[in-house]
């Protein structure tokens, strides 16, 4: 299996550091000219799906993921000279939105959420279906299963994260942003982000196989 | 996911314990290529990774299918004439 970890979950943020750390006070305005600006809105503008989705899936909420993104749009643009030219631009976006998510979304969120560990059985839909399939050798899972998967019975499993899960699940499987660069929008190591993911991946495969044999929203 | 050992020297639970990695493309050189020779003589194996694949290909496209609303967009430009 794996690597599992032990760390404590229940409070995941408490090493993250604002992201303005380590950047230090900006001296040169070079993101507010005239040239500045539109090429900050040229590398912005068809990222905007994917801002606002990865915003949806965190906040789980319309009017709040619109919110996040505004300030992520401020955020970035005050720190826009910070961008490396070249590198992945939609990546550090991302870490933006991620940092402001746990930094103001999240602290407003209730803080209920757990994971309750005893509750952790491992359930993979792969054995699952061969266990309902019998001895039925021509049965094609794939073909089963991903018909039943819609996008609400998708989008409901992830929201149904703690969002701790959450967030590295929509980073790594939805924006596809690598461990690193996830590891770095989290700013916890990338041992971190793999057991998270592991063990979020996990629980989404329980979600909807549960979604599924209640045969509710697909 | 049955546990005996192919020719080559790999169970399939050990091939299972790295199918994320495997699937992320994280592995070392030599741990991938541990993986790749499971997978060339283990056909039920193949059949599981390539279900997951198409798992994680499907969450990622159904989600991946919204666009940012209208209002949004506006409010954005607006936003960036401000700046």
């Amino acid at each position: 299996m794996a690597e599992r970890s032990d760390q404590q979950i229940s409070e995941p943020e408490s090493g993250v550091r604002p992201m303005t750390e380590g950047w230090g006070p900006r001296t040169v305005p070079a993101g507010t000219g005239t040239t500045g600006r539109r090429e900050f809105e040229r590398l912005l503008t068809p990222l905007l799906d994917s801002l606002y989705g990865a915003a949806l899936r965190m906040t789980r909420d319309p009017s709040d993921a619109e919110d996040l993104v505004q300030d992520t749009v401020v955020k970035a643009y005050r720190f826009f000279d910070r961008f490396q030219p070249g590198t992945n631009f939609r990546a550090w976006l991302l870490r933006v939105l991620t940092n402001l998510y746990i930094n103001q979304y999240r602290k407003a969120e209730r803080q209920g959420e757990r994971v309750d560990l005893d509750d952790e059985e491992d359930v993979w839909i792969w054995a699952k279906v061969w266990e309902q399939a019998g001895n039925n050798t021509a049965y094609d899972p794939e073909k089963h299963v991903m018909a039943r998967l819609g996008q609400e019975t998708i989008c409901a499993a992830i929201d149904a994260l703690p969002a701790e899960f959450r967030v590295v699940v929509t980073l790594s499987d939805v924006e596809e942003l690598t461990y690193e660069e996830i590891a770095q929008a989290l700013e916890i190591p990338v041992g971190t982000v793999k057991s998270r993911l592991y063990r979020g991946r996990k629980q989404c495969q329980k979600l909807l196989w549960g979604y599924m044999q209640e045969g509710s929203t697909a | 996911v049955s546990d005996h050992t192919h020719p080559d020297g790999y169970t399939c639970e050990q091939a299972f314990s790295r199918l994320y990695e495997y699937l992320d493309r994280v592995l070392t050189p030599e741990e991938d290529a541990q993986v790749r020779q499971h997978l060339a003589v283990c056909e039920d194996c193949v059949r599981h990774f390539q279900f997951e694949e198409k798992l994680l290909d499907t969450i990622r496209e159904k989600c991946r299918t919204g666009r940012a609303p209208e209002t949004l967009r506006r409010k954005i430009e607006t936003l960036l004439d401000q700046l």
